[in-house]
């Protein structure tokens, strides 16, 4: 069951209404059946690692917190399953082919293993939450959740099942326990939450998916202009699809009144690398920031040490997005990105503290928003190419025959579609600024109800008119 | 929840939902009457009494064949049909239809058995159910593609202006209408001769009917033998024809697939039926690219010219 379907929509709807009728004490039941009826709708099968993610997980976190010895021994017992699990299940294949790829370079026979496994669903979320939780229980942060239904709630809300946010275990617990309700505020902010995502996904960037499929798939075939298009188009499309899915994660858990993190904050507004990694997938970046980053040194280490660290983690981080090189590549990109940032952030800042001109200092920002967004655009070149190699062929051509292949746009795409794709980018856009400035709902919210109703009514008709309703996954379900 | 706010809301509702039966009443009424699948819809009904000899198949028969040049015909295909729908659309005038057909003209092209035909479906089988739905219940449509859903499936039925809101714009801005539809043949007018850059538009044409897909797809090559079989059920003359294609488009194709592979899988099927002709076309216009609209599709004099051959193959 697709979070985009009417299907959907209806077993939510059910399920809130079965939700706030029951008392609030047993909520969670409702919540945790309809999780797994939720996961199990996809793929039956797939329950049995959810479940045994749950259940080690749980029963180790117990016996971390009640032993005064061994801690780290259960700790890394939890942890390595969770991992066992998630390699297993999604790296097996690829560190089996390049291994046998490895040794071909030495004519080395190696006889590599390759196991028919089906792909799990939110398999890096669900274990991330998972071992995030261990080590948080580990380090005393809190106690853990004695209620092992509580805890399966966690590990499986459905909303952020397939593909996050990763929720942190105290905040979801707390609050599970506040049960502060109050449901017409909820349910009203929950749906504008919701809208926002639908608009962004259904719309945006499975409209947008079509061009750059289009292009992506059949790069040798392209020159220039539609390596352009097909490129920013994809920088577009991969975050109208996230956080489109994040949005529709956040709003419906917030019908239910849950509260998720905040998974993005316009990022492609970021006037550096690093600041994208705030504003780019949050729960993401900072689940590596302070279980991979922070114990490996973090920055309290040498210039040296540092570097290596900050490249582990965006290689870790681009392989979790996927078994493939090209995703390695790209967080290898944006780990060279932060440590060039580092070294030229001293000069950044001379060059800073002496202008205090307006006009400059707002070009200036322009500027580095202009260039760090170019900068994230050549590494999501390798994101979404279909192979190291389709990758290096797109930075070879891109600016190959710009203007003689300009016209070739139009064979991929309908000039109405260009304008009706051009007027949404535009409308989103607006969005972010206005957001970015004084936030879209305070401003809304000063508005005349017919304004405001207007605007809703318009934006429901856009996603019902324009949306593509063919069951395109979320990019993220696939990691 | 406070009693103004719940009348609010109720309102709200009661005004998205009146907008939403408006929108589409006036879809039905004014947009869809032009899509050329309603056009053609329209014109089976005031011609299947006469009809005897039928096209079926995608746009390159649509476009391709002119039942003006040939009695009691009627070119009954659609843009991007593949042979599972045509074997629905089929069976349901056979079966439901006081039809009596003597002839069925298929096309067995390039494209025709590749799985980017079903790709199109689960892209696009949303956005047309108003039309489908007489055709091809759920339970068939759900054998095709497997990511489907009822409700989505029945949303689609009464409330065909859902995801149809490019047609809205192409009907505004008066491009929904472009080409004449004549016995259900849509007749293009175009001269691919005069095109700018011939090689460009046939290679993204090759592209996108047989790139990223598998070329014989086991799905299409059943649906097109339950064709052969319910014409043989009905005693239906059937003519296969491999349709004319500009050499530009011929060309990139075989960059794609092994053409005499192909083939030689196809006729594996249609030697085991003896009510079968094929008619093989599709270097007929190799040199002569102003027969053409397009890379693959004849324009109109592309069209009677290939009808009058045919017309002659069916006389024999």
């Amino acid at each position: 069951m697709s979070l985009l379907s009417v299907d959907f929509l209806l077993f939510f709807l059910i399920i809130v209404i079965i939700y706030y009728v029951v008392s609030q004490k047993y909520r969670w039941v409702i919540l945790l059946i309809s999780s797994y009826y939720f996961y199990i709708s996809w793929k039956p099968e797939n329950i049995i690692f959810i479940t045994l993610s749950t259940l080690v997980s749980y029963f180790i976190a117990i016996i971390i917190s009640k032993s005064a010895f061994n801690r780290k021994k259960y700790l890394a017992v939890g942890v390595s399953f969770n991992l066992i699990l998630l390699i297993g299940l999604k790296y097996f294949n690829f560190f089996s082919n390049s291994f046998r790829n490895f040794f071909q370079l030495f004519t080395i026979k190696f006889d590599s293993v390759f196991l028919n496994i089906v792909a799990v669903l939110g398999i890096s979320f669900f274990t991330f939450k998972a071992i995030s939780y261990l080590v948080d229980v580990y380090t005393k942060k809190y106690e853990p959740e004695k209620n092992i239904g509580k805890f399966a709630l966690y590990i499986s809300f459905f909303p952020q099942l397939m593909a996050g946010p990763i929720e942190r275990a105290d905040r979801f617990f707390n609050q599970l326990k506040k049960q502060k309700q109050n449901i017409q505020i909820n349910i009203i902010k929950g749906l504008k939450i919701m809208l926002w995502g639908f608009l962004l996904k259904l719309v945006i960037a499975d409209r947008l998916a079509i061009t750059v499929n289009q292009i992506y798939n059949n790069i040798d075939n392209y020159q220039g202009s539609p390596l352009i298009l097909g490129t920013y188009f994809f920088a577009f499309q991969i975050y109208c699809d996230f956080a489109g899915y994040s949005y529709i994660a956040i709003g419906a858990a917030k019908i239910l009144g849950l509260d998720l993190m905040n998974n993005f904050l316009r990022p492609y507004l970021s006037k550096s690398i690093p600041e994208f990694w705030k504003r780019w997938h949050i729960s993401l970046s900072s689940w590596f920031r302070d279980y991979l980053y922070i114990p490996l040194g973090g920055n309290r280490v040498k210039v040296g040490r540092w570097t290596l660290n900050i490249i582990i983690v965006f290689l870790v981080s681009g392989l979790w997005h996927g078994a493939s090189w090209t995703f390695v590549i790209w967080g290898f990109i944006h780990g060279i990105y932060m440590i060039i940032h580092k070294l030229i952030s001293k000069f950044k800042m001379k060059i800073i503290k002496n202008e205090n001109n307006e006009i400059k200092n707002s070009f200036l920002k322009l500027l580095r928003i202009f260039i760090t967004f170019h900068l994230i655009l050549l590494a999501w070149i390798f994101f979404r190419a279909n192979s190291v190699g389709d990758s290096i062929y797109i930075i070879k051509n891109i600016f190959v025959n710009i203007t003689s292949t300009f016209q070739d746009i139009f064979l991929i795409i309908p000039r109405e579609s260009i304008l009706l794709i051009g007027a949404l980018l535009f409308l989103v856009f607006i969005f972010q600024v206005i957001q970015e400035r004084k936030g879209v709902i305070n401003l809304l919210n000063k508005t005349p109800i017919l304004f405001r109703w207007s605007l809703y009514i318009a934006i429901i008709f856009i996603i019902l008119l324009f949306g593509q309703f063919a069951k395109n996954p979320f990019i993220y379900q696939q990691f | 929840m406070n009693k103004k706010a719940t009348i609010n809301y109720l309102i709200f509702l009661l005004i998205l939902i009146t907008l939403l039966i408006l929108a589409n009443y006036f879809y039905t009424a004014y947009v869809l009457t032009d899509t050329l699948l309603s056009r053609n819809e329209e014109q089976i009904e005031d011609n299947f009494r006469n009809t005897k000899i039928l096209f079926s198949g995608g746009s390159h028969v649509m476009t391709g064949l002119s039942p003006d040049r040939i009695e009691n015909s009627f070119n009954f295909s659609s843009l991007g049909e593949n042979y599972a729908y045509t074997y629905y659309k089929l069976k349901y005038i056979l079966e439901s239809y006081d039809i009596r057909l003597n002839t069925l003209i298929l096309p067995i092209d390039l494209q025709d058995f590749s799985s980017s035909r079903i790709k199109l479906i689960e892209n696009e089988w949303h956005t047309n159910v108003w039309y489908w739905h007489k055709y091809i219940n759920y339970e068939n449509l759900k054998l095709i593609i497997k990511e489907t859903s009822y409700l989505q499936w029945q949303t689609a039925k009464f409330f065909p202006v859902i995801g149809n809101g490019p047609s809205i714009i192409m009907k505004l801005r008066g491009s929904l209408i472009n080409t004449d539809m004549k016995l259900g043949q849509q007749i293009r007018v175009n001269d691919f001769s005069k095109s700018d850059d011939q090689d460009k538009s046939a290679k993204f044409r090759a592209e996108w009917h047989l790139s990223n897909s598998e070329t014989f797809d086991a799905t299409m090559s059943d649906y097109f033998e339950r064709i052969l079989n319910l014409g043989k059920e009905y005693n239906l003359n059937i003519l296969i024809v491999r349709f004319p294609v500009s050499e530009e488009y011929y060309k990139f194709s075989a960059e794609y697939l092994d053409i005499d592979e192909y083939y030689e899988k196809v006729y594996e099927i249609t030697d085991k039926y003896d009510n079968i002709r094929i008619l093989d076309y599709h270097d007929l216009f190799f040199d002569k690219d102003y027969f053409f609209n397009d890379p693959d599709h004849l324009n109109k004099n592309g069209a009677d010219y290939l009808t009058d051959l045919i017309k002659k193959e069916i006389d024999m």
